[in-house]
């Protein structure tokens, strides 16, 4: 979140991305475990830095040869300090003679992929208000965040969608993964003890529901309302347009800052075109455990 | 992590009209809102909220850091990199750094 809306919105550190360099996103917590040509050539290059213990996390902004070999490491989000790293990785870079690696059988743990004959769906939240004014530069930053992540609909629950149903299982993966403050980090997602009350109706193309979500302690919870819309044609869905909103309370160990007390938050969900480069990305609430994610009952 | 590239999804996860889809949700969404605000909401909504929502999620799809050809897997960057004999800039996150946050 702070790279995209500070090292990245950086003009002259972009165009030299672009032009002197090969750009790649990863989430590291993926490569530094799986077990394939892919991992094996991240922890290559991340055992060289100052992060190579592969039980931690390994997160940074990495320059490599395409030989593998380390040429810059910063976890620095300034875009000064991240250009000069990428000056002097420029300066030791000596470009050679390098053989192509083969992708090889990926890692199944590591590769979930868009269930067939399902759908992706956009998902974008934003807190709309309760934070108090700052001059900070980084809070900034967060306080006005929209985030981004992706919902999947399996083949049965695509079907049901047709026929005017929305089954439970993706009621509650909605509930459970996206209705979530994202907006700072990585969120805690919802348990499935802690879904208190849960409804979706679809009538006629119009989506309705209700939700109530909370911790034991409380500490944490989301009361929401969803209202959209859907249209289907030749038997698939070619309109998912959700909107969720209500009074959010609390936060998770990596999305520290929201606002005090209850905060109202919107949750939007609309059909991936595969226009956008984040439409590929596996949704956050898959990390690690997509079966759970994906689950039929 | 190797994810599908958006190009190579099956054709059924793509839906079959694509430019539409912003222009036509925040109709959809203020139309929400407008219903939603008919009934007590659990917090208080300052006026133009949902319109501030909107605008936001339109520029957050035209920031800048999406202008950069981003690659997804190592191993085709690495392959990118051998044949224009560039180096490798790795954007390393907990969480995708494309999307998840």
């Amino acid at each position: 979140m702070l790279d995209r809306a500070s090292t990245f919105s950086d003009p002259d550190l972009l165009a030299e991305l672009k032009t002197r360099f090969i750009p790649v996103a990863i989430d590291q917590a993926y490569q530094r475990r799986q077990q394939d040509a892919e991992g094996d050539f991240y922890r290559q290059i991340a055992g060289q830095g100052p992060r190579h213990d592969f039980n931690n996390t390994t997160q940074g902004l990495y320059v490599a040869g395409p030989d593998g070999a380390l040429l810059g490491f910063t976890n620095n989000r300034g875009s000064g300090r991240v250009r000069e790293m990428m000056r002097r990785a420029i300066e030791k870079y000596q470009p050679g003679d390098v053989a192509l690696l083969e992708a090889g059988r990926p890692d199944p743990r590591f590769n979930p992929h868009p269930p067939e004959g399902g759908l992706v769906v956009r998902v974008q939240a934003k807190v709309l208000d309760g934070y108090e004014e700052t001059d900070d530069r980084w809070r900034q930053i967060f306080q006005s965040a929209v985030s981004r992540d992706n919902l999947w609909i399996t083949r049965e629950e695509q079907a049901a969608l047709v026929r005017g149903e929305i089954l439970p299982t993706l009621q509650q993966r909605i509930a459970r993964f996206h209705l979530v403050d994202n907006t700072r980090g990585e969120p805690p997602m919802w348990r499935k003890a802690e879904i208190r009350e849960l409804e979706m109706h679809l009538q006629d193309g119009v989506l309705s529901g209700e939700a109530e979500l909370r911790t034991d302690s409380g500490d944490r919870a989301y009361q929401a309302r969803l209202q959209g819309n859907l249209e289907v044609r030749e038997g698939k869905v070619t309109r998912f347009e959700v909107v969720a909103q209500g009074a959010f309370r609390g936060e998770g160990r990596f999305t520290r800052g929201a606002p005090e007390g209850e905060f109202p938050l919107a949750v939007s969900f609309s059909l991936a075109d595969g226009t956008d480069i984040a439409d590929g990305i596996p949704p956050q609430g898959s990390r690690g455990w997509v079966e759970e994610y994906l689950k039929t009952e | 992590m190797q994810v599908i590239p958006v190009e190579n999804m099956t054709t059924s996860l793509i839906p079959p009209i694509t430019p539409w889809i912003l222009p036509r949700l925040f109709p959809c969404l203020l139309a929400a809102g407008l219903c939603l605000m008919a009934r007590p909401l659990p917090a208080e909504v300052k006026e133009g909220a949902l319109q501030a929502f909107e605008q936001a999620c339109r520029t957050s799809m035209n920031e800048p850091w999406r202008s950069v050809p981003w690659k997804v897997s190592l191993i085709e960057a690495q392959n990118l990199a051998a044949r224009e004999r560039k180096p490798i800039f790795i954007w390393a996150m907990d969480g995708h750094p494309l999307g998840c946050t």
